[in-house]
């Protein structure tokens, strides 16, 4: 356990560092990222009853914090 | 109720917000155009049936319907707030357990043996076992041995009432000028399970939000209530003889409903921390990292889920056919699992814009562990490809695999009997510490793999509105998972997810009507709008013209029961109501109530289009009307249908029937105005909704009325006639629902409706107005009747005892607003029931709540 902790920490600050390595993009440079195409959600309503599929079939959580209750038991 | 689904409900805000925090270097939220604005989703999930091996399972294979309505508005420039409404109805098949195929767990009830397999978890014959392999050795099925093994597996398939879960959320957030914090919180309700929870989230931006930092945590507090089946009560129960031996969790316990029946009690409690970063690369690239950490405690087993086990009792192998052959009983346990789980999860996702195509390429990346020795992986990419004219198509696939839970098993071999026989002669059960600490057969659990994909597709029209479609398809199978050793095929499925959504910006509303030259009253958007109550109220007035309504109907009939206009006691409908036989049961009370989407669009002049599909929910609770004398000279099939109807609520819901129609212009003189619509309704709506085997009978179908459509065509035909006289208006109606089937699949149709109604109001200058309503409805019993099993017990189930004539009055209320929100409407009416004159026996109506909001655009 303590292992895949250490594993996926690492992974979190290998990206940081890298992050932090890519230097200065000024905000009207970034039009490409502010389009409807690159949001990291593209469509939140339809991503989010994926989900709901995905984790009541398979073991792994879908990771969202203030995640919200119910079984679905079927 | 796995634990693994605990995540299910995930909070929409966030998702709805997420593309907004994902914009590091644009003020976030701002962003979105919107700052008020609402969706509404369709969803259906479809589950194709196991491989039972040469059986077919009575039972359809699961689906599910949801429904999703959000809504997001700015309260100042800093304070937003989302409020979701969620609700999911499932019905169908589900695996409760796993066991060799020699073990015949589905098995037909049916003399003829032809009705479909039900689920049987305990065996009639002698089953034997290779005293070496443990391998269930081949019989002809009457305990004779044929030779070789069978090791093939086998899902113990069991269906499922209709259940409905509903949740709502929300989300509070206050935001600086680097940072945001947010406070969410909501309810999650189902019969069986209570969940509430409540977060609080942070995030700071770094470098001219190059660099965001997000943080949260979150907690939820679950209550399970589980009604043990009934069929499973036995072989649970007298394995062991009380609840503790057989189950074992210091958070939940096992008592006595009443009834017969047995309750499962639990508890558990989720903790929830993520920690995550995004980062600009580069002008076309971005990635997000997230780390996820979930502490989970209590009873996190499926009360639903058992796990057959082979009793070798020692005592009884001389009954063994050969020497290298082992005789073995079969039972079945609940699941057992840990009462505390821990969960990592990893999350990566990169971003590419690439411009020669204009496109959006997304990588994700997943890495999921928990302390139960589940390790899953997720691949997935997505391609947003925006095709001009305000379309986006996104295909995406996506690959999962896991490993198994350590505790993972399809069933146990013990090398001790079912019973054992003290020295006082009394039975023993068997001892459960020689059993693993843990174990559970749930498929998900299980090691495999899922590969599939989807797309959506979605049109942002000009005027604040976006429409999106959604669908993908998914394998499921032991097969796929990475580097071999997954579950074998009995396990696979494959299963399906469309969608439908609109989303409006409320604020658009106003500015395109404005823009456009209209004026919005003359939608009859306005304050001189029909009550919400009346349906093809008005056309809309030019070429181009788009509107949206949410209508919402509830109506309940409880109280006593009526004949005809007559109350009568329920010594009446015992003997009246249900024909010859007489009724057992007849219900106490009954809620309906149909969420309808309605848009409408003109595309002359002279015609407006019509669409409406709609969603129904209904409950009903059911009293015995029999003697405990009466009720112990019932057959057994019928005493179990007697307790089935009385022990609980039953409730029904899903997608219903969805109607086409067309509005055309008759008159539109000074202050006058009338319009005709003829139109149909599709069956769209399940009118096969069944109730839960119980008691190992075949149920069959549920009441009448708590089928979802017609499972007619229907033809609606109706005409309309406004006038004004500021500030005062008037309206009639006259319309119609002719069923153009006799009978829909179910074997029965529905009565025809004809209904008038007259209205006359009060608009004021400030928007709201007032109405007064009388309507007069008169609708035909049903003909035909169901052609398959059910049981009549119930006034309900009588086609006689439906339709009737009826008058009531209606109290409206509208308010139309100005300003940001010019274009949208509020519309309420209470129907007060004020003559009934019922067909047969009936509930006496209480009354019917109209809401209805309208957006023109």
């Amino acid at each position: 356990m303590r292992a895949q902790v250490t594993r996926v920490g690492l992974a979190v600050l290998a990206c940081v560092g890298l992050a932090s390595g890519c230097a200065s993009v000024p905000a009207w440079e970034r039009g490409n990222l502010a389009k409807p195409q690159m949001a990291f959600d593209l469509n939140p309503t339809e991503s989010a009853l994926r989900a709901h599929a995905y984790s009541s079939r398979e073991a792994a959580a879908s990771g969202q914090v203030g995640a919200g209750g119910g079984c679905g038991c079927y | 109720m796995p634990p693994e689904s605990r995540q299910a409900g995930r909070s929409t805000l966030q998702a709805l917000t997420a593309a907004a925090i994902a914009l590091p270097g644009l003020a976030p939220v701002a962003s979105l155009a919107q700052d008020s604005a609402a969706v509404l989703q369709f969803g259906r999930y479809q589950e194709s049936g196991r491989d039972l091996f040469g059986l077919s399972s009575k039972y359809d294979p699961l689906r599910s319907d949801s429904l999703q309505a959000s809504a997001w508005t700015a309260f100042t420039d800093r304070l937003k707030g989302v409020l979701n409404l969620r609700q999911d109805t499932w019905s169908g098949a589900t695996p409760i357990a796993t066991a060799p195929r020699e073990w015949r767990g589905n098995r037909s009830r049916a003399a003829d043996g032809v009705s479909g397999a039900s689920p049987y978890i305990v065996n009639s014959g002698p089953l034997y076992l290779d005293k070496r392999t443990l391998n269930p050795l081949r019989t002809d099925g009457f305990g004779n041995l044929t030779g070789g093994e069978d090791t093939q597996l086998v899902h113990t398939i069991a269906g499922a009432s209709r259940e409905t879960r509903r949740q709502v959320d929300f989300d509070l957030r206050r935001e600086w000028n680097e940072a945001a914090l947010d406070v969410n919180g909501g309810v999650s309700s189902e019969p069986d399970y209570l969940s509430r929870f409540l977060g609080i989230g942070g995030q700071r931006d770094f470098d001219q939000k190059l660099t965001t930092i997000n943080a949260g945590l979150a907690y939820t507090s679950s209550n399970i209530s589980a009604t043990l089946d009934h069929d499973a009560v036995p072989y649970i129960f007298n394995a062991c003889g009380n609840p503790s031996c057989n189950f074992v969790s210091s958070t939940a316990h096992i008592a006595n409903a009443g009834n017969g029946g047995k309750v499962l009690y639990g508890r558990r409690e989720d903790w929830a921390a993520t920690l995550g970063l995004t980062q600009v690369l580069t002008a076309d690239a971005q990635v997000q990292a997230n780390l996820g950490y979930t502490h989970s405690q209590g009873y996190l087993s499926n009360p639903y889920k058992l796990v057959t086990v082979a009793f070798v009792d020692p005592e009884q192998q001389f009954l063994a056919p050969s020497p290298d052959a082992l005789v073995v009983n079969v039972g079945a346990i609940m699941e057992k699992r840990p009462d505390l789980r821990q969960q990592w999860l990893f999350n990566f996702r990169y971003a590419q814009y690439i411009a020669a195509a204009d496109a959006g390429l997304h990588l994700n990346y997943a890495y999921f562990s928990d302390d139960w020795g589940i390790r899953a992986h997720t691949f997935e990419v997505e391609w947003a490809q925006p095709i001009g004219a305000g379309w986006m198509f996104t295909p995406m696939a996506r690959y999962y695999t896991q490993t198994a839970a350590s505790f993972y098993t399809p069933y146990l071999v013990t090398n001790q009997g079912q019973y054992t026989a003290s020295s006082s002669g009394a039975a023993v059960p068997f001892d459960l510490s020689k059993l693993p600490p843990y174990y559970s057969s749930d498929y998900r659990l299980s090691a495999f793999g899922t590969l599939g994909g989807g797309f959506t597709l979605s049109k942002e029209f000009s005027r604040g509105v976006t429409a999106y479609v959604g669908y993908s398809y998914f394998e499921h199978s032991g097969s796929l998972k990475w580097g071999g050793g997954g579950e074998g095929p009995y396990a696979d499925f494959n299963w399906w997810l469309v969608s439908a959504s609109l989303k409006f910006d409320l604020e658009a509303a106003g500015t395109a009507a404005a823009a456009s030259g209209h004026a919005v009253h003359h939608h009859d958007g306005g304050a001189d709008a029909a009550p919400a109550g009346v349906m093809f109220g008005h056309i809309l007035p030019a070429a181009g013209d788009f509107m949206a309504a949410l209508r919402l109907m509830g109506s309940r009939q409880a109280g006593g029961f009526r004949h005809g206009a007559r109350a009568v006691d329920n010594d009446a409908v015992k003997a009246d109501a249900c024909g010859a036989n007489g009724c057992l049961v007849a219900p106490s009370w009954m809620n309906t109530s149909m969420y309808m989407v309605e848009l409408m669009y003109a595309p002359v002049d002279w015609m407006t289009l019509m669409v409406m599909p709609t969603y129904m929910n209904m409950s009903m609770q059911s009293q015995g009307l029999l003697t405990p004398q009466e009720q112990a000279a019932l057959a057994p099939d019928v005493a179990a249908m007697y307790a089935h109807h009385t022990s609980h609520e039953h409730t029904s819901g899903g997608i219903g029937d969805t109607g086409f129609y067309a509005l055309l212009p008759l008159l539109d003189v000074g202050s006058q105005r009338a319009h005709v619509s003829v139109g149909v309704t599709a069956p769209t709506g399940d009118v096969s909704v069944k109730l839960r085997d119980t008691h190992q009978i075949d149920a069959g179908f549920d009441h009448y009325g708590m089928q979802l459509g017609s499972g007619t065509w229907d033809f609606n035909p109706s005409i309309t006639y406004l006038a004004s006289a500021a500030p005062w208006f008037f309206g009639a109606q006259a319309s119609g629902i002719v069923r153009m089937q006799s009978r829909n699949a179910s074997g029965y149709a529905l009565g025809n409706v004809v209904q008038a109604t007259a209205w006359a109001g009060f608009a004021s200058e400030q928007g709201f107005s007032a109405t007064l309503r009388g309507a007069y409805t008169q609708q035909g019993a049903i003909r035909g009747q169901y052609n398959g099993t059910y049981y009549a017990l119930s006034p309900v189930d009588y086609p006689a005892n439906y339709g009737g004539r009826f008058w009531d009055l209606g109290f409206g209320a509208s308010y139309a607003f100005k300003g940001a929100l010019a274009g949208n409407q509020l519309s309420l009416e209470w129907l007060q029931p004020v003559g009934d004159n019922f067909n047969g026996y009936q509930l006496e109506r209480r009354g019917t709540f109209y809401a209805s909001w309208q957006y023109g655009f």
